[in-house]
């Protein structure tokens, strides 16, 4: 398993209360012909915005074990604040 | 004491919210009228049975083949049941229907019965258990062996009271209903204050429209694919005596012309082109294209006045991926207009089970357009975890200028790479800043999530690192 995949599952479990909650608007949106298209652009320009880490730690000379492990370190850190925040909250509402 | 109604309130809110999702996730709200549920309509129709050594189930969907399934293992049962359904004082009904285990023959699980016939009338019978039935001559039964070969009993002309919907029993509050009606035409009598669902009407007479279904799988940027050329309902040929031309083309985003193919099916449909089934292409870049293809007839041939032949247009992604696509997959009519979904493969054969896993995640939420472009996003955050050698390569397009000269972008992109790695040899001290930079900011990272996790500000790992 590579960090990619790390952080793959990490983002997916972010944005999953997100993305329920829009699979009924996008039942709704799914109705309006065309509408599919935006995605693919969206991809385009996406695929090309994918290109920019690589090149830039290549170019710069940054290590590139470094880098990930910075990059992984902050997504966790992102996701793992409010997580810890609010468990903490649980707790506290909890104890007396 | 205090601490105890919390916890009894926070178990509380638990539960309802439990109780709440049950509620709503469960759909099934029985009928209080005695014949209401007696009627539970299917949109397809299957043939199921267990396999004769490994005991699993097997099943075909033969919703959109039922014909051709009748027509190969029995020809004198299709020519007669087309004939019926063809003639407008001939009723007929297909039902799905669930086998009783206690009888079980040859471990048939589901299957398929046709009753037709010029007398019937779909009444309702209120024994017990209530059902539905109809008096009529003939009967198809279509059923899978344990084998998985589809077979068929036909019985011609013989009068027999047919139930074709029924409700088994209840039990545990889960319905087992042991005849299902996909299709009927038989005239139906509702028992006065029926609020069930409705025995669904004849389907659609023989389409009208008619547009060429065929797939495509892309590789890299090889593209092969096949036009379904074979007279059976999946494919749905123009219905006309003559040959059939199909031609087709592939175009560009800008709707040039980049090659285009011809072929021919012979008039009573057994001969056709090989290209038409098996045809390849090799794009010479990435991009957006689309395929196009029309039905026609050789010269003297007319096109019949009551159809409309229309044009499919497929799209295709060249981007260097692996996928298949098609007239299913992008959701086509028969008027050739494509939804386009975006096709995503998903076996759980060939796949890890984490990629299977997620393949089928975000097949689930390819509806729309909000949930797709937030798939599309999440790549970017898998993009910035970098291979151990990165490729210094911005994907910059050619920009056209003109339909015949490109503007080579991409070449600026080569002359950048260079130049860096010119500047990091002169400058060594930068890389190396920047590393110590990216390390430091990692340390710090870590320290601030050591500290969150811990007591507020008492037990710090490193102080101020908040």
């Amino acid at each position: 398993m590579g960090l990619d995949v790390v952080v793959e599952i990490i983002v997916n479990v972010l944005l999953l209360p997100l993305q329920a909650i829009l699979i009924p608007i996008d039942l709704l949106l799914n109705n309006i012909p065309g509408l599919s298209d935006v995605p693919l652009a969206i991809g385009n320009i996406l695929s090309f915005i994918g290109t920019i880490p690589q090149t830039l730690v290549n170019m710069s000379g940054i290590n590139p074990t470094l880098w990930n492990v910075f990059f992984l370190t902050f997504i966790v850190y992102l996701s793992a604040a409010p997580v810890v925040n609010v468990l903490k909250k649980v707790w506290a509402w909890i104890r007396p | 004491m205090e601490r105890s109604k919390r916890c009894f309130l926070f178990v509380l809110v638990f539960a309802l919210s439990l109780t709440g999702s049950f509620t709503l996730s469960s759909n099934k709200a029985y009928a209080a009228s005695e014949y209401d549920s007696v009627v539970e309509p299917v949109s397809s129709i299957y043939i199921q049975s267990q396999n004769a050594s490994s005991e699993d189930y097997q099943q075909k969907d033969i919703t959109t083949s039922y014909v051709s399934e009748v027509s190969s293992k029995n020809p004198t049962a299709a020519a007669s049941f087309t004939s019926c359904v063809s003639d407008s004082s001939c009723h007929w009904i297909i039902t799905q229907n669930t086998v009783d285990p206690s009888v079980t023959y040859d471990h048939i699980k589901k299957q398929t019965e046709i009753y037709y016939g010029i007398t019937g009338t779909i009444t309702f019978n209120s024994s017990s258990p209530n059902y539905a039935m109809v008096s009529t001559q003939n009967k198809i039964v279509i059923y899978m062996d344990r084998f998985g070969q589809t077979q068929i009993y036909y019985e011609p002309s013989a009068q027999t009271n047919v139930i074709i919907a029924r409700i088994n029993s209840v039990q545990n509050g889960t319905i087992d209903v042991s005849a299902r009606p996909f299709v009927n035409t038989f005239p139906v009598v509702y028992p006065s204050g029926y609020q069930g669902a409705l025995i669904p009407g004849a389907l659609a007479q023989e389409p009208t429209d008619y547009a060429p279904r065929g797939s495509y799988h892309m590789e890299g940027l090889k593209l092969t694919g096949g036009w379904c050329v074979f007279d059976q309902p999946d494919c749905n040929l123009p219905i006309v005596n003559a040959p059939l031309i199909l031609n087709w083309k592939i175009k560009d985003s800008d709707g040039n012309v980049i090659t285009s193919a011809t072929g021919q099916i012979s008039e009573d449909r057994s001969v056709f082109t090989p290209e038409l089934a098996n045809f390849t292409y090799d794009f010479q870049q990435f991009g957006d294209y689309t395929i196009e293809a029309e039905w026609s007839v050789p010269i003297p041939y007319i096109t019949p006045s009551d159809q409309t032949w229309n044009k499919t247009i497929l799209k295709i992604r060249v981007d260097g991926s692996t996928y298949t696509s098609g007239f299913d997959q992008q959701d086509c009519d028969n008027k050739g207009v494509c939804s386009s979904k975006t096709v995503i493969e998903c076996n759980s054969t060939t796949q890890t089970f984490y990629n299977y896993a997620t393949c089928k995640y975000n097949e689930l939420l390819n509806i729309g357009f909000l949930n797709p472009s937030i798939n599309k996003f999440k790549n970017i955050f898998t993009a910035f975890i970098v291979p151990n050698n990165p490729s210094c390569s911005l994907a910059l397009p050619n920009v056209a200028v003109t339909p015949s000269k490109n503007f080579p972008l991409s070449s600026y992109s080569a002359q950048m790479c260079s130049s860096s790695a010119q500047f990091r040899a002169s400058f060594p001290i930068v890389p190396a800043l920047l590393n110590f930079f990216f390390a430091i900011s990692t340390f710090y990272l870590v320290a601030r999530m050591i500290n969150n996790l811990t007591d507020n500000g008492s037990h710090d790992v490193i102080v101020g690192a908040k």
